[in-house]
């Protein structure tokens, strides 16, 4: 069995009486401490996927299963709990606290965790040694990056879930906060799913899954994933 | 601007209706409080005016040293202006009702034609039960609460006269038989006034058939004015209307006098002549019949007519001139002297002379000016809350504004988007505001103050510019908030409109640089300290509404308490003994001794003075009081045990003594006097002294001077003679008190016998009233306090709803979440109750000050517990806003966190 599982996973939005598939049966593994690109164009069904995994929506029909836990069969209560304990999000746009400097933005996440990382010591580790006291507005796009990385990762969650982490910034800043995922799968071990758009992406995850119209077109296993700095778009 | 701009606002109502709605309901709440506040006022003038009108109230009342002639009206009725003239007896004498000696004031009603259109029937009797006297052996009783069901239909009136004069002098009957119970508009406040007869004061009034008075002339007369009924009585018009037939019917008057006084000389004049002529004719006689006999023994047999005729004239007046007539004349000099010797005047009293008119029209200004507090408080509260809708709703639409301007609109149209919503909801608001408002607190309020008079049902008067106004300022006040909250944003070009505004940046706040305090505020203590900081409009308009909310609950318990206090504080702890009795002879006292239902006893000598402070002469309407009574106290160690003389808010009493007087609070605020300065009294007959103030004493009800014997005779110099008792039962019963009474008053040394329990009768019905006021204010306070709370969680989560949906990604249970937002509204509340609370403190002192009245001082105590209550009221509101706004919380979705800054 697989660290994580999708199986023939259905998703379908009522509006009115239209019915809209986002997700037509969906099926893929991503295995432990593996490095994960979700990939496809806009409206194939990737924020679905990433809303499924990340329990912030329940499927219609099949079975997600993560670290042997049916998430598809949670109730509200014990989704939280599985977002609170399991799940580490980066945000395409940070999403950070305004009136919360970059230490307590880390220390919000850290503090409802039952066995968080060290706070200084994840700020250090993605860059932000000199940044802590300073509030978002004082940082840069890929500062805050950083910091929602450092926020999730506090949390020492069983999964790093990333919705598009270089969509709102530029090339470089983007290339860097990629390789701080990349560092972080390989240095300790967490499995990250990263979901973008952009293909060129692809060779950086040990597997690829692409997503087209609500299903998975392919899913290519890299056994020999490209350094992020050898990337280029 | 075209017809789209107006189909996106209406859209944006519909998909925008809690924003909506909070605006309409502050407007809605403030222009209810405003319209109907001030509008109470009006419609108690209203009212009374029309219920004037309709029972023929008096214009005009004549009252005349030497009474009326039938000729007096004949002259009356036919002074230019004068429309209805009801010429009547007013008598004031006494009763036994129950046991309490009761005095009556007796006044006449028409025998006859009693129809509406009768315009010399003034003041029209409106009848509560049974019917009007037919016959002369009855007669209404104006019903007053307390002497309901003491005095009822069926029962006979035995009345006797207050003084040593019969009673068959002022009425033909002694005993009348209730066949009605009447309100009348003469009498529309619960006193009816002083009196001369009994105890001082009028405890009852009763109708009779005028022809049931002796007498022969009418004591008083009624007049009303052509064409003021017309006219609003409280207006200025009015009385000038009524000045012009005052003044002419003053110049009837004097003619009449003069005419009358002539006619009376005239009458005493012929009378003295006839009586001289008839000395005259007889000394004629006698001087003729003197001089024809001497001529007939000269002359006899002749015919000496012609011879003694001629002499007769001047012996007879030499005769005349010798005569002494002192003795007739003296007789005519008194008589006239005794008829025309006071000068005589007519009085002609308009309604500002009258008690009960007055009284109310005081009533009304009162609420005139606790109705200043309320509009400002409240507007300032709905500016705040519109502002910071408003403001959230212009943020939300940055692109929207961005777009029309792209297009091409100009700024006053893209602004009449806003203009147009915010606008919708304060006239929708202020309509059902002023359609809630004018009927419901100028309900409460006249039936609030109908406890203590007696007027008909409401009647409501047109409030239409008084609507205008109330609405058309709200939403002035409204619409420039709005204006204030887009101008930045218009004045911005569209492609900075387009670009996501920045979000608010977040920055130290200053308790941060308090290190002690920082340090030791736990994690989520930092991030709600920040956040109350971080909006400051947001801060101010929920901390200025929970005060305000928190402010009228603590005000309306506290007037509670004032009134309460009053009671327990005036019966219990200041006035211990309970009744008066007054006696003619001071045998009574050895009955009073043997009596062992009665603990203490103390004589007194109590009488009624007019006083004035001493420093000030001319000015005769200020710093003077009439009929204050004066308790001349004999034994001054033992006065403790019936009166406790003690300074108010203290533990500090004081003990009669021989260099000065003890005066009672509100006398002494009247006269304006404090301890050591001196005031004018007279004696009980009437020697007028200055007395020093000692001391100013606490008292609730009504104005007293106390005294010692000593000091008395000193300033006086006449003998101190106790002409009451006061008494302590030995139990406080009612039982005990009606037996007491009657055994007492049945004794012919006993001229009356007055119990304090019916004072406190009396407040208790004010306290019942009171509660309605107290709970509107509750209410209001709660509608407040949720229309706030609403509005700032509204906003708070709107704007916030990416903050929210990103902790709740991030893991917060419900619970949480709702913890970390509603955490700074907590403290926010707390900190708007406690400010609250010294506001609220404050708007009772000035409630308490404006609604003072004539003989009844409220103290300003406010119990621990009342703060305690509309603080945890408040808190208790607020709770419950959170509990109502937590589903909005749970609601927001976590999708929200995935999208673009908007």
């Amino acid at each position: 069995m697989s660290y994580i599982e999708f199986n023939n996973v259905k998703k379908i939005y009522k509006m009115g009486d239209v019915k809209i598939k986002a997700l037509a049966g969906a099926s893929f593994t991503i295995e432990k401490g593996e490095f994960a690109v979700i990939a496809g164009p806009s409206g194939a069904g990737k924020s679905t996927i990433l809303n499924l995994l990340g329990g912030m929506d329940t499927a219609t029909t099949g079975e997600i299963i993560v670290d042997g836990q049916h998430v598809n069969e949670m109730d509200a209560k014990q989704l939280t709990a599985y977002r609170r304990y399991d799940i580490g999000f980066v945000f395409q746009f940070y999403n950070l606290v305004q009136n919360l400097t970059a230490r307590e933005n880390v220390e919000l996440a850290a503090q409802i965790c039952k066995d968080p990382l060290d706070i200084d010591k994840t700020l250090d580790a993605v860059g932000l040694s000199d940044r802590k006291k300073n509030f978002p507005a004082q940082l840069s796009g890929g500062e805050q990056q950083r910091v929602a990385i450092a926020r999730a990762l506090a949390k020492n969650p069983k999964i790093l879930l990333c919705d598009e982490p270089t969509g709102a910034l530029d090339y470089q800043t983007g290339k860097a906060v990629l390789k701080l995922l990349q560092d972080t799968c390989i240095k300790h071990g967490v499995t990250v799913v990263v979901i973008t758009h952009n293909l060129a992406l692809t060779p950086m995850g040990n597997k690829v899954i692409r997503v087209k119209n609500g299903v998975i077109s392919d899913v290519t296993v890299n056994e020999n994933p490209v350094p992020i700095d050898e990337i280029e778009w | 601007m075209g017809k789209t701009v107006i189909k996106d606002t209406f859209r944006e109502i519909k998909g925008s209706f809690g924003r909506f709605f909070a605006i309409f309901a502050i407007v809605a709440i403030g222009v209810s409080f405003f319209a109907g506040i001030t509008a109470s006022s009006s419609d108690m003038r209203y009212s009374s005016d029309s219920y004037y009108d309709e029972y023929n109230l008096f214009d005009l009342r004549l009252l005349s040293d030497a009474g009326f002639t039938d000729d007096d009206i004949k002259a009356i009725r036919e002074t230019d202006g004068v429309k209805g003239v009801f010429a009547a007896h007013e008598a004031d004498v006494l009763t036994t009702i129950g046991n309490a000696q009761v005095t009556v004031r007796v006044m006449g009603v028409p025998e006859k034609n009693r129809a509406d259109d009768n315009e010399d029937y003034i003041n029209r009797l409106r009848l509560k039960e049974g019917r009007l006297p037919e016959s002369d052996g009855e007669c209404v009783v104006r019903y007053s609460d307390f002497y309901d069901g003491k005095v009822d239909i069926g029962d006979t009136i035995t009345l006797r006269s207050g003084d040593e004069k019969d009673i068959s002098d002022t009425l033909k009957f002694n005993e009348y038989k209730v066949v009605g119970l009447v309100y009348t508009p003469y009498y529309a406040s619960y006193d009816i006034g002083q009196s001369s007869t009994g105890s001082g004061k009028v405890n009852i009034c009763i109708m009779v058939n005028d022809d049931c008075f002796a007498g022969d002339y009418y004591t008083e007369t009624f007049v009303t004015v052509d064409g003021a009924k017309q006219l609003n009585t409280y207006k200025d018009k009015y009385f000038s209307c009524v000045d012009d037939v005052k003044v002419r019917l003053g110049n009837t008057g004097t003619k009449q006098i003069e005419a009358r006084r002539s006619d009376i000389k005239n009458n005493i004049e012929n009378e003295r002549q006839a009586a001289l002529n008839k000395v005259y004719d007889s000394v004629r006689e006698s001087v003729r019949e003197q001089i024809y006999s001497q001529y007939r023994a000269y002359y006899p047999g002749i015919d000496i007519t012609s011879m003694a005729e001629p002499l007769v004239e001047p012996a007879v007046n030499q005769a005349i001139a010798n005569l002494d007539l002192s003795e007739i004349n003296d007789k005519f000099d008194k008589a006239e002297n005794e008829a025309l010797g006071s000068e005589w005047k007519w009085y002609v009293l308009d309604r500002n002379s009258h008690y009960s008119f007055r009284d109310y029209k005081s009533s009304a200004d009162r609420m005139d000016a606790i109705a200043v507090v309320f509009p400002a408080f409240f507007i300032l509260v709905a500016a705040l809350v519109c502002l910071t809708t408003m403001t959230r709703m212009v943020d939300e639409q940055r692109g929207l504004i961005g777009t029309y301007k792209a297009i091409g609109y100009g700024k006053a149209a893209i602004a009449m988007k806003f203009v147009l919503y915010s606008l919708m909801a304060s006239l929708s608001g202020g309509i059902i505001g002023c359609i809630f408002g004018l009927k419901v607190f100028p309900l409460i309020i006249y039936n609030s103050w109908n406890i203590i008079y007696y007027m008909p049902k409401i009647k409501y008067a047109n409030h239409i510019i008084l609507s205008i106004i109330a609405i058309a300022s709200m939403a002035a006040v409204i619409v420039a908030a709005t204006l204030a909250a887009c101008m930045s944003e218009l004045s911005e070009v569209p492609s900075t409109l387009m670009r996501p505004k920045s979000p608010k940046k977040g920055k130290k706040i200053l308790l941060e640089h308090i290190g002690i305090i920082w340090k030791h505020l736990s994690f989520s203590g930092k991030v709600t300290a920040r956040n109350i900081f971080r909006y400051k409009k947001r801060f101010f308009m929920t901390v200025v509404g929970i005060a305000g909310g928190c402010a009228l609950m603590l005000a309306g318990f506290a007037i509670k308490d004032s009134v309460s206090a009053l009671i327990q504080k005036q019966f219990v702890q200041i006035i211990k003994y309970d009744a008066t009795i007054s006696y003619s002879d001071e045998s009574v006292l050895d009955t009073v001794k043997a009596d062992d239902r009665i603990d203490d006893y103390d004589t007194i000598h109590t009488y009624l003075s007019d006083v004035g402070n001493a420093e000030v002469i001319d000015d005769e309407d200020k710093q003077q009081k009439e009929d204050i009574t004066i308790d001349v106290v004999e034994n001054a160690d033992e006065f403790e045990k019936f009166i406790l003389l003690r300074k108010r808010n203290t533990n500090v009493t004081y003990k009669l003594d021989n260099d000065g007087i003890c005066i009672t609070e509100q006398l002494a605020g009247t006269l304006g006097v404090r301890a050591g300065d001196t005031i004018y009294l007279s004696s009980d007959s009437g020697v007028r002294k200055p007395a020093v103030v000692s001391h100013v004493v606490e008292m609730y009800t009504n104005s007293y001077i106390f005294m010692t014997a000593g000091y008395y005779e000193k300033v006086f110099g006449e003998e101190y003679l106790p002409n009451a008792i006061l008494v302590t039962l030995t139990q406080k019963n009612d039982d005990l008190q009606n037996e007491v009474g009657s055994d007492y008053l049945s004794m012919n040394n006993v001229k009356g016998i007055t119990f304090c329990s019916s004072n406190i009768e009396k407040f208790n019905n004010m306290i019942s009233s009171i509660n309605l006021v107290t709970y509107v204010l509750i209410l209001s306070a709660a509608a407040l306090t949720f229309v706030v709370l609403y509005n700032l969680i509204n906003v708070n989560v709107s704007e916030r709803i990416r903050e929210i949906a990103t902790i709740k990604v991030l893991g917060f249970f419900d619970k949480e979440v709702a913890a970390y937002v509603y955490r700074e509204n907590v403290v926010i509340s707390i900190i708007g109750s406690l400010a609250g609370l010294i506001l609220g403190r404050g708007l009772h002192l000035y409630i308490m000050k404006t609604i003072e009245m004539d003989n009844v001082m409220f103290g300003d105590a406010v119990r621990p517990v009342s703060y305690v209550y509309s603080f945890v009221l408040t808190m208790i509101f607020a709770l419950f806003v959170n509990l109502v706004m937590y589903n909005r919380l749970r609601k927001v979705p976590m999708v929200e966190s995935l999208k673009s800054v908007e």
